[in-house]
């Protein structure tokens, strides 16, 4: 089997509101990332995304113009959200494995900074939220993921300290991040301080609100290796989907409040030949800080219950860009980047030591997406 | 209201609870499906008015419209005895809401609400 690598990533600035299109965002990352890679954007045969918001928003169509590709054989878009901007990497390995594409473009962006409505007005679920929730007050995410975090502390026990705590350590990650929306560090004080949002949370426990786009690029390791970066490896992905539909998912769940990383986790782990003990950092989802918890325990990194301790004690360094809590809210291709700027050795002062096997994943309901990524073989 | 609930608000307006159940193989569906899975015909069944509290939330900032709501505001998630699995949104009144709570239903301006019990 062909072996596949990320080969060049790249970024726009992230602000709390901009003023450009969010086309015009992703197309600055697709140069980056290409440039990243020492690659020519007639290299490029394939674009893959996630399904939700890009191939409405920014198709791949208008981004392969603006770029000046030449022709493109495989286009493909993917999962919702979290779990379809990680999944990108799986869907373009399988078109590069296959021999469907040769180069693979991937992209997100975001302008729930800028654009009516934010985060607040995903095109899913309309007929349930005008139907049935929103009359009775259900929504909003922060009210989706706060009933997630109260059904945790009845069964585990969770105190406002332990939310701090992921926000403080994920907070720390950030100052050492240039680019990141939030450096400046946090305190316990700052934490409680912080405006209630959805009881448990506060502001600070919720994913940043911003402009900004990213962008990775894979291709076959033969073809990695005459690349301008050391390649990154895709060890092993995993997809995983429960039964309960999207909009259902946060009210009906059966397994409320546990995630499907559950299943996208063990799955990555096989593919990959590897074990949980084997990780040395993880970049996880985190739209709120019991997204985080929630899949380290999910993904067999953390003992159930002990999500948040093992987050706030550094048994594992955790989003160590920030995440979407305090770098930007890019829904997990940041993510993405971290795990291949780690893997390069490029991260100075945030680099963590001697990290050989990192593992993105993303959260996107009712799905998920688990990759273990390896540094250069 | 779109046409997928319109019966749920049809019984709230007659102080009843309805929700999907499958006349071939019992099981209550929530929110209502395409199809039951062993594709016995789905009957909006009163669910009765007693339940217990999965989880909530109590809401600081609204992301509802400005004035559709007063803060803050509980929500509920609420397991009817008659139908485990299903969960019901609605607030908890005259009480703060907890995890495991005994509630019965009531409605209030054709929503319904969950009362301590």
């Amino acid at each position: 089997m062909k072996r596949v690598a990320l080969v060049g990533v790249g970024e726009t600035e992230f602000v709390r509101r901009g003023d450009r299109r969010v086309g015009e965002l992703v197309v600055e990352a697709c140069r980056a990332a290409l440039a990243d890679a020492g690659l020519d954007p007639s290299d490029v045969d394939g674009i893959v995304t996630e399904g939700s918001t890009m191939p409405s928003r920014v198709p791949a169509d208008e981004v392969a113009y603006a770029l000046g590709m030449t022709d493109r054989r495989f286009t493909a878009a993917g999962l919702v959200g979290g779990a379809g901007v990680v999944g990108a990497v799986e869907l373009g390995a399988l078109a590069l494995r296959s021999g469907a594409a040769d180069v693979v473009l991937s992209y997100y962006g975001a302008d729930f900074g800028s654009a009516p409505g934010g985060p607040y007005a995903f095109p899913v679920g309309l007929e349930v939220k005008e139907g049935i929730e929103k009359p009775l007050g259900w929504y909003g995410q922060p009210l989706y993921f706060a009933a997630m975090a109260q059904r945790y502390r009845h069964e585990h026990g969770l105190t406002e300290q332990d939310l701090g705590g992921v926000a403080i350590a994920t907070r720390a990650h950030a100052t050492r991040t240039p680019g990141a929306l939030r450096r400046a560090p946090l305190t316990m004080a700052d934490y409680l301080a912080s405006p209630m949002i959805a009881e448990p949370f506060r502001a600070l426990d919720c994913s940043l609100i911003n402009d900004g786009a990213v962008a990775f690029v894979m291709t076959t390791l033969d073809r990695a290796r005459d690349l301008r970066r050391p390649p990154v490896m895709l060890a092993g992905a995993g997809t995983g989907s429960v039964a309960t539909p999207q909009e259902s998912w946060f009210t009906q769940a059966t397994d409320h409040p546990r995630t499907p990383a559950a299943l996208s986790g063990p799955r990555a782990f096989a593919a990959a030949g590897l074990q949980p003990s084997d990780v040395d950092i993880a970049l996880v989802y985190d739209c709120f800080t019991i997204s985080t918890i929630l899949q380290l325990e999910d993904l067999g990194l953390a003992p159930r219950g002990e999500g948040a301790a093992f987050v706030a004690d550094g048994t594992l360094p955790v989003n160590t860009h920030g995440g979407l809590l305090s770098h930007a809210y890019t829904v997990g291709a940041s993510h993405v980047v971290e795990a291949v700027r780690q893997l390069r050795g490029e991260r100075g002062e945030a680099q963590v030591p001697g990290a050989e096997v990192a593992l993105v994943a993303g959260l996107g309901v009712p799905d998920h997406a688990c990759l273990l990524l390896t540094g250069s073989p | 209201m779109t046409d997928r609930f319109d019966p749920f608000w049809a019984g709230c307006a007659r102080g009843v609870l309805l929700v999907p159940r499958c006349a071939g193989c019992g099981r209550w569906h929530w929110y209502p499906p395409l199809g039951c899975p062993c594709g016995g015909e789905l009957v909006w069944t009163d669910v009765g008015d007693t339940g217990t509290v999965f989880s909530f939330t109590v809401a600081h900032r609204s992301f509802l419209p400005p004035g559709a709501v007063a803060l803050p505001y509980p929500v509920a998630l609420v397991e009817p005895d008659a139908a485990p699995g299903v969960r019901l949104l609605g607030a908890v009144i005259g009480t703060e809401p907890a995890v495991g709570q005994r509630v019965s239903v009531d409605f209030r301006n054709g929503l319904p609400v969950f009362l301590n019990s």
